[in-house]
């Protein structure tokens, strides 16, 4: 999806000289393209720089170079090791769930009465919700003691949950809330997706006599990785990055389990003063964020050819 | 009524259920008395209605100011978006240029740098941005863009991933449309405002309710860039009833609701527009 | 700028040769009281007296306060004045981006800060003017000391007695799981560090040599410490629960009977004032246990001039008008702390409440965090093995052992 780009080539008609439609694309995302060269490029670039010096804020004078010491004090750091597996596992249950869910709910929202079907802005409206003030509500049903979650467990007959207060807890607790957010949102997508399957196909396997669960094997699941493909990177994209939810309900705790990488870079640039560490942080991030989606990338070339 | 049919009613019926249980206690706590907020094991529905917390916040802070200027930031926001993403967005998919998918490559990498890295450098650019707030032409001598909504406004004001969005909903329509108006002699300028954006109206739709999510929800970046209380935006405002030990919830969550109800109206209104134009995209 | 420009051509044009200099100060925290009291009355009555000066104040949340101050650092945007707790000192003084006071001390009454006016003090130099304070001490709620039989007016005076108390008020349930936790702590960060530092004091203990230079935590004083540490928060004969997180609760845990008692600072025994009278009405407030020493962790917050500033006389104008008796008092009483001068010690919103005069009664017992730049990191490396030792993760032994390594490693590099 991210290489298909539909225009072809422009007949050069000079070195220099750009063909009318070629003059016109420049002219439309110029604008654009200095925007970002200036608010996101040159600063990732001066990010880049500083991974490379012991450059904190608090100093005077120019950072000092300290060539790939960043990276190696990281890399081998139990901490960031810790923060890495953290984030990981955190972002594939957050993907992996949002899959599933949102799968399921666009599927009910294809079967179910047209006079239900508003109830999609229903399953939207988190999304839209600011995180500070969805996390505090969170903080209250996730409460140990009175919280509704566990007034719920309680009525089901089994023993309270230390939703997030224990370590076997606290991280599938911020993967509970980060889908309830963001599972509308992709079953927004997977229902066009779901649209967009021509009707032969479907009648064709019902004349083959395929069963419902093989119909959604064979049929369903394959015409729609290339949709997954996108959700899991947008979804990699934004997990890998989480940090306001953290930072509210559980400081990173409790024994470092929801210590995030995300999280990890704010202490280092805003705590610590590390800037220079907390850039190289970044950028290892960044290679897993890239390395990850290239891979779901490929994975989803594969479904289509 | 078929079995599956009522299944799949019931099992969505149940999951907005779900969904809504937050956004409901959050409404409720809003309105709750102050004895109900602490009463414990909580109660989801007060035993009586009070709007006194939200008096507090309009009337005992300085709440409707921040409110203003967080919309004036966002409208800011919505309107550069659809001005520069839209366009950059559309060429992206259908006009050819030399090395675009190299550059389409490095806009979206950029969405993978996390934020809090790339603040000192943005505040460099925003303080020493030429001839605003008292700059001369090289950028020094005043404060720049600090303390202004253009400021506030800056990590926002073309978001990578609007053009990600208008490239993939481009790339879904016709490519036909831009040949036929092309055989009619059109330029690119008028084959996009005439024949592509009026039938783009989910996108916009789309881009602006995204843009507008992003510039009114964040926190860090307004809360570097501003310095005085006159030019605060709303979230930063919420943490004047949060302190450790001694928050004022029902002012607080009066507050939240107050912060979420312009995002869901704007939302309400262009749903369907703006479901179409994400799913339009999200099938390329 | 502006307004400066044009009070500068209005001085120009009507021939008076004054400028007005414009002072810019942070105050750290956002405390609605606090601030209506600087912009409705303090500024203003600074601006009457001082015609010649044009303030900006701005208040930042504690939270942000470090994100901003670097920010403002790394562009040269740094106030005039700034409000930081006393343990940031020796960091700033270190990247010289503080102005020493000491000039300025002539015909100011120091005498009346006492120790608090020292605790921000380096290489022998002042450079923090303390504005308030706070304690940490034990909280704890009378009613539900009667239910336990005992006496709310004799509180523990050691460690034993204090584990004892807390045993007796600590109620499980059938399957042994803890329902109120005798004495709340929380297992991480600051939650779990301040109320080891208070034990750890008491045991005689210090992180530091007092030139900063050598670590001294590991010792006996530290495993001591970290093994009361450990049963207090013991599984099966504790008397607090893992994974405590009180200061992200909606609700204090003493309001809700969740907890008996709980190590509070002063901001939280005044904040449960204006939120829940009722309860507050309730707790009362113990003086440190003694080990070898009587001790515990006070820390105050004050104004730092910034080196960068062109107009230092100025600020020094403001602080010594902000630090005045009159408005130190109003400035404390509006958020409930702890006024630093001496005489402040009887002022009426303390004396009217035994809790919150306990804060000031025990300032003799006050022990402020070591002031050396690394604080910060050493601070949550403590944390975090703390945590772990709490969590039977470690032994006492191992954990001192591994503070003492990973602070002298972040030392000398």
């Amino acid at each position: 999806m991210i290489a298909r780009g539909a225009g072809r080539p422009a007949p050069s008609r000079g070195r220099f000289k750009l063909s009318a439609p070629a003059r016109a694309g420049l002219l439309f995302i110029l604008p654009a393209l200095v925007y970002i060269v200036l608010t996101q490029l040159v600063p990732v670039l001066y990010a880049l720089y500083v991974s490379f010096t012991d450059y904190s804020p608090l100093n005077r004078g120019a950072p000092r170079w300290v060539g790939l010491q960043n990276y190696k004090a990281m890399i081998f750091s139990r901490e960031f090791q810790n923060a890495l597996w953290v984030t990981v596992r955190f972002s594939a249950a957050v993907i992996a769930l949002n899959v599933a869910i949102s799968l399921g709910l666009a599927l009910l929202l294809e079967g179910a009465s047209r006079v239900l079907r508003w109830l999609q802005v229903v399953l939207f409206l988190p999304m839209v919700t600011s995180v500070a003030a969805v996390s505090i509500v969170w903080l209250l049903l996730y409460d140990r003691d009175f919280g509704l979650l566990n007034q719920i467990v309680n009525a089901l007959g089994l023993p309270s949950v230390g939703w997030l207060n224990t370590v076997a807890w606290a991280l599938p607790s911020l993967v509970i809330m980060r889908v309830w957010r963001g599972a509308g949102w992709n079953t927004v997508i997977y229902r066009a997706a779901l649209q967009g399957i021509p009707r032969e196909v479907i009648e064709a396997a019902k004349v083959d006599g395929a069963s419902a669960l093989q119909m959604f094997r064979e049929i369903l699941l394959p015409l729609l990785r290339p949709i997954t493909a996108y959700i899991v990177i947008v979804g990699l994209i934004s997990t890998l990055q989480t940090f306001a939810e953290i930072y509210i309900l559980t400081a990173g705790g409790p024994l470092a389990s929801t210590t995030t990488v995300g999280f990890l870079i704010y202490r280092q640039a805003f705590e610590y003063g590390q800037l220079g560490l907390a850039c190289a942080t970044s950028f290892v991030l960044f290679v897993v964020i890239f390395a990850l989606s290239f891979g779901s990338f490929a994975l989803a070339r594969k479904g289509m050819t | 009524m078929s079995r599956a049919r009522f299944a799949c009613n019931l099992g969505l019926i149940v999951a907005a259920a779900i969904v809504s249980v937050p956004l409901l206690w959050m409404i409720m706590s809003s309105i709750k008395p102050f004895s109900d907020i602490f009463a414990w094991p909580p109660k989801l529905f007060p035993s009586s209605v009070t709007l006194d917390h939200y008096v507090r916040v309009l009337e005992g802070t300085n709440f409707p100011r921040y409110f203003l200027n967080s919309t004036i930031v966002a409208v800011l926001v919505v309107v550069s978006n659809l001005l520069i993403a839209l366009p950059c967005g559309y060429a992206f998919a259908r006009l050819p240029i030399p090395g675009k998918d190299f550059a389409f490559l490095v806009v979206l990498g950029t969405m993978m740098i996390p934020s809090h890295v790339t603040t000192i450098p943005l505040f460099i650019l925003a303080r020493n941005f030429p001839l605003v707030g008292g700059n001369d032409v090289m950028g020094a001598g005043g404060t720049g863009l600090l303390n202004t909504y253009l400021g506030i406004a800056l990590p926002h004001l073309v978001l990578t991933f609007t053009i990600f969005l208008a490239r993939q909903f481009f790339l879904d329509l016709p490519a036909e449309i831009r040949d036929s108006g092309r055989i009619d002699g059109a330029s690119e300028v008028r084959v996009f405002a005439s024949l592509y954006l009026p039938i783009s109206l989910p996108i916009v739709a789309t881009i602006a309710i995204f843009s507008f999510v992003t510039a009114w929800d964040d926190f860090f970046w307004p809360l570097v860039v501003t310095t005085t209380d006159r030019m605060r935006t709303a979230q930063i405002g919420l943490s004047v009833f949060r302190s450790q030990f001694s928050s004022e919830w029902g002012a607080l969550f009066a507050a939240s609701v107050l912060i979420v109800l312009p995002v869901v109206i704007v939302f309400l209104f262009n749903q369907r527009l703006f479901i179409r134009g994400l799913a339009t995209g999200a099938t390329k | 700028m502006r307004s400066v420009l044009r009070i500068a051509l209005l001085a120009v044009c009507i021939g008076v040769p004054a400028f007005a200099q414009n002072l810019t100060v942070w105050y750290a925290g956002n405390f609605q009281d606090q601030m209506d009291l600087v912009n409705n009355e303090l500024v203003p009555a600074f601006e009457a007296a001082n015609p010649g000066i044009d303030l900006t104040v701005e208040f930042i949340p504690w939270g942000d306060l470090t994100a901003k101050l670097n920010t403002a650092f790394a562009t040269g945007t740094v106030p005039d004045v700034f409000m930081h707790g006393q343990a940031a000192t020796a960091g700033l003084v270190a990247a010289d981006r503080l102005a020493p006071l000491d000039d300025y001390l002539a015909g100011f009454d120091v005498a009346d800060f006492g120790p608090t006016f020292e605790q921000g003090s380096v290489d022998g130099k002042h450079y923090l003017a303390p504005v308030y304070g706070s304690g940490n001490l034990l909280v704890y709620r009378t009613d539900l000391w009667e239910e336990a039989g005992l006496d709310p007016a004799a509180p523990p005076t050691t460690w034993e007695g204090l584990l004892d108390v807390a045993r007796k008020l600590t109620v499980r349930d059938a399957n042994g799981q803890i329902q109120r936790t005798g004495l709340l702590i929380g297992s991480n960060g600051t939650a779990i560090q301040q109320p080891f530092s208070s034990l750890f004091w008491q045991a005689g203990g210090e992180w530091f040599s007092p030139d900063g230079r050598e670590v001294t935590f590991d010792g006996p004083a530290a495993v001591k410490a970290i093994e009361f540490m450990q049963q207090l928060f013991d599984p099966a004969t504790g008397v607090t629960r893992l994974g405590e997180n009180p200061g992200a609760s909606p609700v204090n845990p003493l309001v809700t009977g969740q907890a008996a008692m709980m190590f509070g600072s002063m901001e939280m025994t005044s904040g449960l004032r204006t939120t829940n009278p009722d309860a507050f009405e309730l707790l009362a407030v113990a003086p440190p246990t003694k080990d070898v020493d009587q001790a515990t962790f006070y820390s105050f917050a004050g104004f730092f001039i910034s080196q960068d500033s062109s107009h230092k006389d100025e600020a020094w104008q403001y602080i010594s008008f902000a630090l005045s008796p009159e408005w130190l008092e109003a400035f404390n009483s509006a958020a409930g702390s702890l006024p630093p001068r001496s005489s402040l010690a009887d002022s009426a919103f303390l004396a009217g409440s035994p809790a919150l005069k306990a804060y000031s009664d025990n300032l003799q017992f006050a022990h402020g965090n070591p002031n050396v730049a690394i604080w910060v990191q050493a601070r949550d490396i403590t944390a975090a093995h703390l945590e772990s030792a709490v969590y039977g993760r470690e032994t006492a032994e191992a954990a001192a052992k591994a503070i003492q390594q990973e602070i002298e490693a972040l030392l000398n590099p």
